[in-house]
């Protein structure tokens, strides 16, 4: 790829996103892991299951096995139940470097995750047009999940 | 200390990408890039200059000096034996600039063809911008030597 933007403004993105869970925080932060992990996917018939090492510098990736795969950020703030930040690439195979919060909250009747992307860098279209959705389906289904499991009485 | 004069987004980008031919296989191939980016390593003037590479997602690509102390160069991005190589990270850069670079090897008659691509994003002092070029054609061109003498 090349880069094609002409202003400052073309190399950033900024993705903020607020999810109600009905569900208690500590279960929400332990889903929201679950989901950017093992349970990630990219659509209903497209699982991507990641691995995150939960620990300050633990690596997010995609493990192929055989010592293969791809590192999408490492952690740089954990604090549960209350706080996770990942830094990295992500998806992007130029350079680009994004920063990832997910801030969590107790509000009446569950949990306010605060979501935000930031990124610096060279960002293809088709990523600065796809990235927002594939945000919102993450985090429907970690709601969705962290809610089934107060259903379930799981907690 | 550099001074950031960059008046146009171009001034903060560098794109880099060769095209190296090898008379070597595919795995020969990977492995001795693996080799000349690790422990064979170069710089200018050919001075051995060698780094440590952790083969797996997340790994370093660093310069060891031992007793702890050392340079950090990038972590691997992507790596699937023996087509894709892909780092991120400052390289040799003491400065604000974010690299990627990418060794994608195919099959091709006679061996093995890599395209190599370094794009980088940042205050690029310009004499980095005309070494670069130079010092990754020369390492290129060491993989490459290195390949077809082990096949």
């Amino acid at each position: 790829m090349t880069g094609t933007a002409t202003r400052i403004e073309d190399l950033t993105l900024h993705i903020t996103e607020e999810i109600h869970v009905k569900a208690p925080i500590d279960v929400t932060f332990a889903t929201l892991l679950e989901q950017l992990g093992e349970f990630n996917q990219v659509a209903a018939d497209r699982p991507l299951p990641m691995k995150i090492e939960p620990w300050p510098g633990g690596r997010w990736y995609r493990d192929l096995g055989e010592n293969k795969g791809h590192l999408w950020g490492h952690v740089q703030s954990i604090k549960r139940p209350t706080l996770l930040e990942i830094y990295g690439p992500l998806i992007m195979s130029y350079p680009c470097m994004s920063n990832l919060q997910y801030r969590l909250s107790e509000e009446a009747g569950g949990t306010l995750i605060k979501f935000q992307h930031a990124a610096f860098g060279l960002i293809l279209g088709e990523h600065r047009q796809g990235i927002p959705n594939g945000w919102r389906y993450t985090h429907a289904l970690a709601k969705e999940r962290a809610e089934a499991k107060v259903s379930r009485g799981q907690i | 200390m550099i001074a950031a004069t960059a008046a146009k987004v171009e001034d903060l980008t560098l794109n880099i990408t060769q095209e190296i031919h090898v008379k070597a296989p595919l795995d020969a191939t990977f492995e001795a890039l693996l080799e000349q980016l690790g422990g064979l390593m170069t710089a200018a003037e050919n001075k051995p200059m060698p780094m440590k590479i952790e083969p797996w997602p997340g790994g370093r690509w660093y310069r060891d000096l031992g007793d702890g102390n050392g340079h950090l160069w990038a972590h691997v991005q992507a790596i699937k034996r023996p087509t894709l190589l892909e780092f991120c990270g400052p390289l040799m850069m003491s400065y604000p600039v974010a690299s990627n670079v990418q060794y994608r090897l195919s099959e091709e008659a006679g061996g093995t063809l890599i395209k190599f691509q370094h794009l980088a994003l940042g205050v690029i002092p310009e004499d980095y911008r005309k070494g670069l070029n130079e010092g990754w054609g020369s390492i290129n061109t060491r993989a490459k030597a290195l390949a077809e003498k082990k096949k």
